[in-house]
């Protein structure tokens, strides 16, 4: 059965499709929230409290998007309401950069070095440092592949805003993870944190 | 001082990598990152959406907003905190039982119910038809692994009540009023509770 089938099950009443659901999306659901609360627990609670939401309203679903992306359009939600509870605002985005940092080594590629070096715990590290909102539009492009109509639909803006987030979003990240594996030279200028 | 896109459209791709060696970090980072995926109990979380599912069902109201699961007042965000989840999951399996300990029993109270219709066996999982209204029975089977929250829904959206059944092969006579026997038909078929579904002959 595909998603619109057991989302329509849901609808029904049927709590195995919804069950069949959870078991398709949940782990993806988990993954993202965690980038978005930082807590594991917290995730865990998100993508709960999302999949009552989405037996709740499962009747709503429109098609207008994926289930997948209507789905995460929720777990978003919820992990954002987990947040402000914890009352930790969600950064601003920085749509005004400061110039690129240059690298240590201008004569190596940095992406070969990253790809061998670099180390979850780094990436997590990076992507953590991030603006949520630059955070979550790389994350849900580079991860879940959602395409700039998809994250404009969760993050409620523009494309053209989405495609600036992902755009310095990669580049951060690729500096900060340099930085990390001690691949630049961490007294060069830097952007700002935020 | 590197530009961002002006005007991307749906085929502009801010991650386009514009190297191998960029792309192949890319893909690198992802895995990464979708290796965190298996962090979730995947069980331990289903386990605990089953019971705020059981409460709302218990409470007579299948799409009825869940309690919150954690306080949104500011003073009590430590409280909150410190009240792990298994807590706050094993006090709503309690509410959840009490309420369905109260369901049953006015369920199975004859004082709370009119006069059982002629031939019916079973208390009507559905919508009861008033005297007046003319009605058109169906045959319908439901499938084995159909719960009876999920056979009382089906048969409330569909305006239908139990006239009789099951019988020894599993077949209830369900009554839908005249004016919407066709619609009730169509909708009744397309329920994921229901095996089969035809008007009496």
């Amino acid at each position: 059965m595909d998603d619109c089938s057991l989302l329509a099950a849901c609808a029904q009443g049927d709590t195995q499709a919804l069950e069949r659901l959870h078991a398709r999306h949940a782990r993806a659901a988990f993954a993202f929230a965690l980038r978005l609360c930082g807590r594991a627990q917290d995730a865990d609670d998100a993508v709960a409290e999302a999949f009552v939401t989405v037996w709740q309203q499962a009747a709503r679903y429109d098609r207008r998007s994926s289930v997948r992306t209507w789905l995460l359009g929720i777990v978003r939600h919820k992990a954002l309401d987990l947040l402000r509870r914890r009352e930790q605002a969600p950064a601003a985005a920085d749509e005004d950069e400061a110039p690129a940092v240059e690298t240590a080594d201008p004569g190596a590629d940095p992406f070969v070095q990253l790809a061998r070096q670099q180390q979850v715990e780094q990436l997590q590290a990076c992507l953590n440092a991030l603006p949520l909102p630059q955070r979550e539009a790389l994350y849900l492009a580079l991860v879940e592949g959602l395409t700039l109509r998809e994250i404009a639909a969760i993050q409620q803006v523009p494309d053209n805003t989405v495609a600036t987030r992902i755009h310095h979003a990669k580049r951060k990240l690729r500096d900060c993870l340099m930085t990390a594996s001690g691949l630049k030279n961490p007294g060069a200028r830097c952007d700002s944190a935020t | 001082m590197s530009t961002p896109p002006t005007q991307p459209s749906e085929r502009d791709d801010p991650l386009a990598p514009h190297s191998e060696a960029e792309r192949l970090w890319l893909a690198h980072s992802a895995e990464q990152l979708r290796a965190q995926r298996d962090a979730l109990d995947v069980s331990a979380n289903w386990s605990r959406i089953a019971q705020r599912l059981h409460t709302s069902e218990a409470t007579g109201s299948p799409q009825q907003t869940p309690q919150p699961h954690r306080t949104t007042a500011t003073g009590l965000t430590a409280l909150g905190a410190w009240l792990s989840s298994w807590r706050q999951g094993l006090a709503g399996f309690a509410v959840g039982a009490a309420a369905a300990a109260v369901v049953i029993a006015f369920t199975l109270s004859p004082a709370l119910h009119g006069p059982a219709q002629t031939g019916t066996t079973l208390q009507p999982l559905g919508q009861a038809q008033p005297a007046s209204v003319e009605t058109v029975q169906l045959q319908i089977v439901f499938r084995d692994q159909a719960r009876i929250a999920e056979v009382r829904a089906t048969l409330q959206a569909a305006s239908a009540s139990v006239h009789d059944g099951p019988s020894r092969l599993g077949v209830w006579q369900v009554e839908v009023p005249k004016a919407r026997a066709s619609a009730a038909l169509e909708q009744l078929a397309k329920s994921a509770v229901v095996e089969h579904i035809a008007r009496q002959p």
